[in-house]
């Protein structure tokens, strides 16, 4: 395998000094690649992705290693990671109602962002931040410029913030639910948006969404997190056709097609709080192959091939 | 840092693509927004006088006071005579009100100068000090309290928030006082009385300002740290932002959005006069004035200055309201 652009390594987030609520997540993304992390909400997709930027809100820290194009960044600092956020890992969020400053002009904003990174006058900043606005497919750009957030629409804001994110041609891309808050008909163009985007840049992206339909779509690989641990990991195309992990396959049946002949098959139980997880695999109560072994060892993420199952008795 | 390309927003032009044309009628909307505006003032007026009117007839007989305590009956009838009090309440009332409608209020007692001309002519001082005092109290509160605000678990900054707390509990004649013997009177270094020399503003407005400060600190720690957590503040991080620039450009406007109001308020305080501080100063304002004439039982003056300092509170009230209309671009009108 070559070079990864973003690799993880045994990463958590760690709660107080021992509660793991993110607990030992590995993945390595190529160049060009889009990763897929696919869980229930409380899985610890958000916090792994804001644990890779430097976010985490206070009372939460990392532990693990993170290579970003081969520079480690565990040891960076506060005033080390601004210069890593923003030009070399872009992030976009999930809610573009409260994500974007009420009283900046977008432009003021994109202007700032990039003469952060970039030694440019403020009117070749300006040109930048039309020419993104015009890359993601905002009309009008040269105006919208001197817009405020409240004067576009959700569709539209969702557009500035992938703009935010790639002014300033990162290699990698958090993208935390970028679609969830949008209306239906606008998902399907932002996740086109985001696709054309990441391969006209030749970015990488970790996608995160609970939407399998979405990680379907775009992702190359996914990997399905549980209780803050990578349960199941593969191409995209193989883990939904055939999956192995008992968690996959019922997110599978609890997810909507439009095989209306087909009831859906909810989960019974809810996750575990990372305060009260059961001893052995995390998801024994809920599963319905569950053994004996299942409830007192925990199973150990083991690579098959090119895929990666944590699970005592995975389907065939 | 160096960019300072779009200072949050204070001019600018909106957005004219895409914008339906104007609805019709927006001047009459802005004519009748105005016209409601005056007519409340006008209400507010009435009801002031009118309330002063009547209080200050509820204090006593005023010709007694008026003739001071050696004057014989004769002298009594004669002041109760001179300044219509021996007519019937009603007709006092109403010959008040249409006075008052005129911007009559009558001649001073002490002085026999025009009531109005007495009390407008002390405004300016009360102005300046009321101006200077806003401003420095946001010098000193707007960067303290963002300080505070910015990292409200720190260390440094739970101390000096507590010390607020206590601070917002000091009345400011204390720190008046205070100041006038450590500057005035042990270093000899400021007056402390008048307003002959600009120097002379400067104990009477720290003053004003040390009573002010602690109130706004406290509410703009409050606006920062409640702002910290927005969504658009991660936004702005994940794109590199410094803290400096975090601060400064993204919650710092949005922050002093809402603490914009209480100035205002600290505004329409002054401007009503700084009673205590003028007197204790000597400070020719409003307050002093004002102070003076209700000891003297000067009706006139009390009215006058009573009616003026509505006027004052309203027009301070109306244009912090307008100001936060420009300053707030949600607010703003689409033009």
């Amino acid at each position: 395998m070559d070079e990864a652009v973003l690799d993880v390594d045994g990463l958590s987030v760690v709660h107080g000094g021992d509660t793991r609520i993110v607990q030992d997540v590995s993945f390595r993304l190529g160049r060009g690649e889009i990763l897929g992390l696919v869980g229930e909400s409380g899985s610890g997709k958000s916090l792994t992705a804001l644990s890779l930027m430097g976010l985490l809100p206070p009372g939460l820290s990392r532990t693990g290693t993170v290579r970003l194009r081969g520079e480690d960044l565990t040891g960076h600092s506060e005033k080390q990671m601004e210069r890593v956020r923003g030009a070399q890992i872009g992030m976009v969020f999930q809610d573009p109602m409260t994500g974007l400053n009420p009283v900046r002009r977008i432009g003021s904003v994109l202007v700032e962002t990039v003469r952060r990174h970039q030694d440019v006058s403020r009117a070749a900043a300006r040109e930048k931040a039309v020419e993104a606005l015009a890359a993601v497919g905002v009309p009008s750009p040269g105006d919208r410029v001197r817009a405020y957030p409240h004067q576009l629409s959700g569709g539209l804001r969702q557009r500035v913030m992938i703009a935010l994110a790639l002014i300033n041609e990162p290699s990698v891309i958090l993208a935390d639910e970028p679609t969830t808050a949008l209306d239906t008909t606008i998902q399907a163009q932002i996740t086109q948006l985001m696709r054309d985007q990441i391969q006209a840049r030749g970015a990488s992206m970790v996608l995160i969404t609970h939407d399998l339909g979405v990680a379907a779509e775009l992702c190359d690989r996914v990997a399905v997190m549980y209780s803050g641990g990578v349960v199941e990991e593969g191409p995209t195309r193989e883990l939904l056709r055939n999956p192995r992990h008992p968690y996959t396959a019922a997110l599978l049946a609890a997810a909507p097609n439009f095989d209306r002949s087909r009831t859906l098959a909810a989960i019974p139980g809810a996750p575990p709080s990372p305060f009260a997880r059961p001893d052995g695999c995390p998801f024994h109560p809920r599963c319905d192959r569950a053994q004996d072994a299942c409830s007192t060892k925990e199973p150990v993420l083991t690579v098959s091939g090119s895929a990666r199952l944590a699970c005592w008795n995975p389907h065939d | 840092m160096t960019d300072t390309a779009s200072a949050p927003a204070v001019t600018g032009t909106p957005v004219a693509a895409g914008r339906p044309a104007r609805p019709p009628g927006r001047a009459g909307r802005l004519a009748r927004m105005l016209a409601s505006r005056l007519s409340q003032l006008v209400l507010l007026l009435f009801a002031v006088s009118t309330l002063l009117f009547f209080l200050l007839r509820l204090t006593g007989d005023p010709a007694t006071t008026l003739a001071g305590q050696d004057a014989t009956p004769d002298q009594v009838e004669a002041v109760r005579e001179q300044y219509g009090l021996d007519a019937p309440l009603a007709k006092q009332y109403a010959t008040f009100i249409l006075r008052a409608a005129q911007l009559d209020f009558g001649t001073s007692v002490q002085s026999g100068a025009n009531a109005l001309t007495e009390v407008l002519d002390r405004l300016p001082a009360t102005l300046q000090l009321a101006l200077l005092a806003v401003l420095l109290n946001m010098l000193v509160a707007i960067p303290f309290g963002a300080w505070i605000g910015s990292r409200s678990d720190g260390r440094a900054q739970s101390i000096a928030s507590g010390v607020v707390f206590v601070g917002q509990g000091m009345p400011g004649y204390v720190i008046g006082l205070v100041l006038i013997q450590v500057f005035a009177v042990q270093l000899g270094l400021l007056p402390s009385i008048g307003n002959a020399s600009a120097s002379a503003a400067i104990l009477p407005a720290v003053s004003l300002a040390a009573f002010l400060v602690p109130r706004l600190t406290r509410v703009v720690s409050a606006n920062v740290a409640e702002t910290m957590d927005e969504d658009f503040v991660r936004t702005a991080r994940a794109a590199g932002a410094s803290r400096h620039t975090v601060i400064l450009r993204h919650v710092l406007p949005n922050a002093l959005l809402g603490a914009a109001a209480l100035v205002g308020t600290q505004l329409a305080i002054l401007v009503s006069g700084a009673l205590i501080i003028e007197v204790i100063f000597a400070w020719p304002g409003l307050g002093a004035l004002m102070i003076n004439s209700v000891q003297q039982l000067d009706f006139p003056i009390v009215q006058a200055a009573v009616f003026t300092i509505a006027g004052l509170v309203f027009l301070t009230n109306m244009a912090t309201d307008a100001l936060l209309g420009i300053l707030d671009p949600r607010l703003r009108r689409q033009r």
